[in-house]
């Protein structure tokens, strides 16, 4: 799953107040999580500032013998998989719990997007202790993370771009409302819908508003989309476990790498990055029996396609 | 003599879903042509010699190592922004060596029809994945951190020991400090698959809980082993 038990004390996400400058001219825009400077007119090499707060109390990661005087360094953990960067940078203590560093980034070296967030790292490691990290390099605390971008960030849809057509069902799928046609190999299938429903049928399907003739559309509907998901999803996991070497679901053939990505956020909650490394884990995993990935076929899944389509809330209108 | 060729991109990457598209007229792929040159000669020579050679005609894997020190040689002056999009490798391995991918990897229409994936050897993806698959960019992205001088590739030689070695190590999050990379090169020398693939899930598990990006090369190679 996407949440990561930690048996010792970890200060998960309190690392704070973390400000953003750039130095030489190059300009940027911030929206909470993102900085943008896809946008800045100069494009040469720059310093980004970044500061940061510890949280108060932080030496109590630590063990206690070591408080008073702990062994510890704050870094900027960055990675790039655009530039095929990954490093970690320390920072210098400003005052009180405010710590700053400049990481130079020019624009010849780095592209795409930069993906930081700020650690607190034990630097020397001491004796074994119950319910503490006490080896050298341990991470105690973090922040959240932050995306720079240095080009436009990628706009590409994520999921929800299923064609549909009405089709004179034949024997095969006569008496069927719909299948999914995956005769285009690399694209999404498509959606044929049977054309020869009864008409007022299909006026409900095609209902654009609410009320009465709405809820039932979204009655026959809402199921019938989480049988979609769920269909769509064992095509692309199958895709996946195929790709015994894909360890980055970017890496997949378009568009399975954007389903991908959108079914693992449906599956995971939490950390995007956290949510696909899972779904990338079970896919690949080879125990004897393939429990793991029995169970995200079974019984994960088709709760999240629920989830995905609201079919609760869907039929709650009826009351 | 040299062949310089000026160094394109396309301006929007392709797909594998292009490709037939792409043989039947490149042109409509528009590319935006950059300011560095590069001189293919050396490598396009050593592709030909070993696509003749008997000795690689029935272990193509085994010619990955020496045309990867060629390949190295002739991309390395090349700026990191241009030598990770993957819009130049696809550009470069559909128009100056096709030939080569199709040789390589069996890119038959056959193969190709049945196995579409296979295609991401000349139109890769983004990231260390894509790097690692594109025909070209998979030989010389390596060397970029593994090359200590002119007269030494043994680390390049430790990657391409077996196939599976160089997918592995080229493939992880890992690989992309050059530190991390070359503890990880040297901790395989000699492993088979298995084995190789045992200290990558080792590797995973530390970084859940350590920071890999702060210790020395030898501090990584030890705390692999």
């Amino acid at each position: 799953m996407a949440i990561t038990i930690r048996p010792n004390k970890f200060l998960e996400h309190e690392i704070s107040n973390l400000n953003f400058a750039s130095d030489s001219g190059v300009e940027f825009e911030k929206d909470e999580f993102e900085i943008y400077f896809s946008k800045s007119k100069t494009k040469i090499p720059f310093n980004l500032k970044v500061t940061a707060d510890l949280p108060v109390g932080w030496e109590n990661a630590f063990t206690p013998p070591e408080r008073a005087n702990p062994p510890y360094s704050v870094v900027i953990a960055y990675i790039s998989k655009d530039s095929r960067k990954r490093g970690a940078k320390k920072m210098s203590l400003v005052s009180g719990l405010s710590y700053e560093a400049d990481l130079p980034i020019d624009f010849i070296d780095w592209r795409g997007k930069i993906e930081l967030r700020i650690e607190l790292i034990r630097n020397k490691g001491t004796s074994p202790t119950p319910g503490f990290y006490t080896k050298k390099y341990n991470v105690l605390s973090n922040s959240e993370e932050f995306s720079i971008y240095l080009e436009d960030k990628n706009t590409s849809p994520q999921g929800g771009e299923l064609q549909f057509a009405w089709e004179d069902f034949t024997n095969d799928q006569s008496g069927a409302l719909y299948y999914l046609d995956h005769a285009a190999p690399y694209s999404l299938p498509v959606l044929k819908l049977n054309s020869l429903m009864d008409d007022s049928l299909k006026v409900i399907l095609e209902h654009k508003g609410h009320g009465e003739r709405g809820l039932k559309r979204d009655l026959i509907w809402s199921p019938t989309e989480a049988d979609i998901w769920e269909q769509i999803a064992t095509k692309a996991f199958g895709i996946l476990r195929d790709e015994g070497e894909t360890f980055d679901l970017s890496d997949l053939p378009e568009p399975w790498n954007r389903v991908t990505k959108t079914l693992a956020s449906m599956i995971f909650k939490g950390d995007q990055e956290d949510a696909e490394k899972s779904l990338v884990e079970i896919c690949h995993k080879e125990d004897d029996d393939n429990k793991a990935f029995r169970n995200l076929l079974d019984e994960l899944l088709p709760v999240a396609v629920q989830r995905k389509v609201n079919l609760l809330n869907v039929y709650e209108k009826l009351k | 003599m040299a062949k310089k060729i000026q160094i394109e991109i396309y301006t929007k990457a392709l797909q594998i879903k292009d490709y037939l598209e792409w043989t039947a007229d490149s042109s409509q792929f528009e590319t935006t042509q950059l300011q560095y040159s590069i001189d293919i000669k050396p490598l396009r020579k050593e592709i030909d010699s070993i696509k003749n050679n008997p000795q690689f005609i029935n272990d193509k894997a085994s010619s990955d190592c020496v045309l990867a020190k060629v390949a190295h040689k002739v991309f390395k002056k090349l700026p990191n922004s241009v030598l990770t999009d993957n819009r130049f490798w696809q550009w470069i391995a559909l128009n100056e060596f096709l030939d080569y991918s199709i040789w390589r990897w069996d890119m038959t229409p056959e193969n190709i029809d049945q196995q579409a994936n296979i295609l991401r050897h000349v139109i890769s993806g983004r990231g260390v994945g894509g790097l690692s698959r594109n025909s070209i960019s998979r030989l010389v992205i390596p060397c970029v951190d593994l090359f200590i001088s002119p007269s030494d590739y043994s680390l390049v030689d430790i990657l391409f020991q077996n196939q599976q070695t160089e997918q592995s190590l080229t493939q992880s999050m890992q690989s992309m400090n050059p530190k991390t990379f070359r503890a990880m090169v040297k901790s395989v020398k000699g492993l088979d698959g298995d084995g190789v693939k045992e200290k990558i899930k080792r590797l995973n598990a530390l970084s859940d809980s350590y920071n890999l990006d702060l210790m020395t090369e030898v501090e990584i190679q030890n705390t692999i082993n």
